[in-house]
């Protein structure tokens, strides 16, 4: 980064985080599976495996394995009918994982790892890219197990930068990428080999009541409720997150809440969170660490007195909605949540 | 159950706002231990006035304004630290606590109190005691002597090397004195080694900036290189202004206080940069030896300005990087 970088926006990019992921990440995910995914009957395609599957029958198979991407929520087929017209530079598996404590992305690539990346192999073959890779998250410190230079001859690209790195991390690979979860590709070849229709999506339960860290291969449909007696608590928490530490959702009732296809972990934390006793005092350490380059504690004095026009100008609806800015501010504001409470209420002119 | 209103993130930087104004106390604590060794005990009791006045009327003032007391609030302490640190070891009690009392009451409280003040506080209180008491805020003894706890006329009252050179003479003093602080000077400002020390710390802590402070170096050492006396090395000059009064310690402690600096990076070296011009402006031409404390003040009110200053700058200056880029 130049000087002048330095000069104008933070110099981090971003915030150091501490990983956390061990004890999960090392031990082979366990299933947890109910009569729904046991007594699934599987499907048919009906394709000769012998020669190698077009865009078409991928997307197909896709289709009826109901495969959903845990990346962002979409359907399998949809993402790849929709790149079927374009030609794809890059193809590559999304094992990143920046966020504390989440390993369901990054576990089962290390523990499957020829399914994976036979499916990468295959997309890839289908959509004629010109690289694949598997990209997994750099600054993971103290890892039990050690994340190989290649698998099976695909490039396993580390990727550097700090905390919020997934968003960031395509951004210079242009538009002709297709970006797949590690968890959606080993269900696409589930699907291919085996006609098996996903009913499971992998998720991490961590957190600092868990007695016992692991990643799961849960039935989609099992209520939190389950899934932490299946892991054991240690103390009572005193808040549970589907989703990542930073921005993951507070689960208000665990008994009636389902883990999804794109659920990714289940935190149970217990926070001794003090009540908000502060001002801020100015220190500018939330500038420094925001990745977008805004000002975030200035836009939290525009939201909160109703400045629209101002917040506006000064990039409100820039924000990413990392929570990086909430993590660093000492004096505890809920900068993040302000903001993009902000965002609903001030829609931007332009759109 | 109003704690479970939690939003993300859930985990949060173990820094709060009491461990940065604590890392500024642990910074000062040490300049105690040093103006003990060289002025005996009446500046622990100097100084422990000031630092219990100021906190004690920080959360009266909060009472009063029936904003929450916050007892975890260290700002004033550090306020009262710092104003004990620029008096000479010979000061009255009731300077040091009008002092404080005009920090705390005039400027801090009034804005809203902590995080809200647009002047450093601990700058206005001595800038306050300055005016009215000048006289008796630039009495200083010679060091290593035992000071009694009040001061007759068996203590010898001396001028402390930046009058000599305000008056346009040559204090002529060593590198170890300037470097130990053993010549006469303020409680706790002269110190340089241990200040350097301290600053060393807090910019590991996060709690300094090296950019600040260095931004405000620069331009006096170029002015005092330029601007040396006759037969003074332009070394020597430099040695002289920056470490025979307080402008090393404002430029640690003063300069970095989070709430009165502005908050960009660039709007921060701006600050600095003009504040050290300013200073050494206040050197050549105000009556006062405290220029450094004047200085910081005057830009505490810029501050806002720097920082839209940047606001209006910086767009412009990454669209011409991008326009420079893509000719690349």
């Amino acid at each position: 980064m130049s000087f002048f970088d330095w000069l104008t926006t933070g110099s981090s990019h971003g915030i150091l985080l501490e990983q956390e992921k061990e004890p999960a990440l090392s031990k082979p995910f366990l299933p947890f599976l109910s009569s729904v995914s046991l007594q699934t009957q599987p499907f048919s395609h009906g394709y000769d495996l012998s020669k190698p599957l077009s865009k078409a029958q991928l997307s197909h198979i896709a289709a009826l394995a109901h495969i959903i991407d845990e990346r962002d929520g979409k359907p399998l087929s949809q993402k790849l009918d929709s790149c079927t017209k374009q030609s794809i530079d890059f193809l590559c598996a999304d094992a990143i994982d920046d966020e504390p404590y989440v390993s369901s992305q990054l576990n089962p690539l290390l523990h499957c790892r020829t399914e994976i990346v036979t499916a990468l192999n295959w997309l890839a073959d289908a959509f004629e890219a010109k690289h694949r890779f598997i990209a997994v998250y750099k600054n993971m410190s103290s890892l039990d197990t050690k994340i190989p230079a290649s698998i099976e001859s695909v490039e396993v690209r580390r990727m550097e930068g700090r905390y919020p790195m997934e968003i960031r991390a395509f951004r210079n690979l242009g538009k002709n990428t297709l970006i797949i979860g590690s968890a959606a590709l080993l269900h696409l070849y589930r699907a291919v080999t085996e006609g098996r229709v996903q009913t499971t999506s992998f998720i991490t339960v961590a957190g600092n009541c868990v007695t016992n860290p692991c990643n799961l291969e849960v039935t989609i449909g099992t209520s939190v409720d389950q899934v932490l007696e299946r892991c054991g608590l240690s103390r009572e928490p005193s808040c549970l997150i589907e989703g990542g530490a930073m921005h993951g959702i507070l689960i208000q009732n665990p008994l009636h809440t389902m883990v999804r296809a794109d659920t990714r972990s289940i935190l149970a934390f217990h926070i001794d969170r003090q009540e908000q006793l502060y001002n801020c005092i100015g220190c500018g350490r939330c500038i420094e660490a925001c990745p977008s380059g805004l000002n975030p504690h200035k836009l939290y004095r525009c939201v909160t007195t109703n400045h629209a026009q101002k917040a506006i100008s000064l990039g409100l609806h820039n924000c990413i909605g990392c929570s990086t800015c909430s993590y660093v501010c000492p004096s505890r504001l809920d900068l993040a949540y302000t903001i993009t409470k902000g965002k609903q209420k001030f829609p931007n002119a332009k759109d | 159950m109003n704690s479970l209103r939690h939003h993300a993130p859930y985990i949060r930087h173990p820094e709060s706002s009491r461990t940065v104004m604590s890392d500024a106390v642990i910074a000062l604590v040490p300049l105690y231990f040093m103006s003990y060794f060289y002025y005996g005990s009446r500046v622990l009791f100097v100084g422990a006035f000031s630092a219990l006045l100021c906190l004690a009327c920080d959360w009266a003032c909060n009472y009063l304004l029936y904003r929450r007391i916050n007892f975890r609030d260290l700002s004033a302490l550090v306020t009262g630290i710092i104003i004990s640190m620029l008096m000479p070891p010979t000061i009255d009690f009731y300077v040091v606590a009008a002092a404080c009392l005009f920090a705390i009451l005039v400027t801090k409280a009034p804005f809203g109190g902590t995080g809200h003040n647009v002047f450093n506080p601990a700058a206005a209180g001595l800038a306050f005691a300055t005016l009215c008491w000048s006289s008796k805020m630039f009495q200083y003894v010679q060091p290593l002597q035992k000071l009694p706890f009040t001061i007759d006329e068996s203590v010898s009252i001396l001028q402390g090397p930046t009058a000599t050179l305000k008056l346009g003479g040559i204090p002529r003093l060593g590198l170890t004195e300037l470097l130990l602080g053993n010549f006469p000077g303020t409680i706790g400002s002269t110190y340089t080694l241990i200040i350097f020390a301290c600053l060393i710390y807090l910019i590991a802590r996060n709690a300094a900036k090296w950019y600040l402070t260095l931004s405000y170096l620069i331009p006096v050492a170029l002015l005092s290189a330029v601007n040396h006396p006759y037969g003074v090395d332009p070394l020597e000059s430099i040695a002289n202004e920056m470490f025979a009064g307080s402008l090393f310690f404002v430029s640690v402690y003063l300069l970095n206080d989070p709430v009165t600096t502005p908050k960009y990076r660039i709007a921060r070296i701006l600050y600095g940069f003009s504040a050290g011009l300013m200073t050494m402006f206040f050197r050549y031409n105000s009556p006062f030896e405290l220029s450094a404390v004047f200085a910081i003040l005057l830009m505490n009110a810029l501050s806002p300005a720097f920082d839209c200053f940047c606001e209006w700058l910086m767009p412009k200056l990454q669209t011409a990087t991008e326009k420079g880029g893509t000719n690349e």
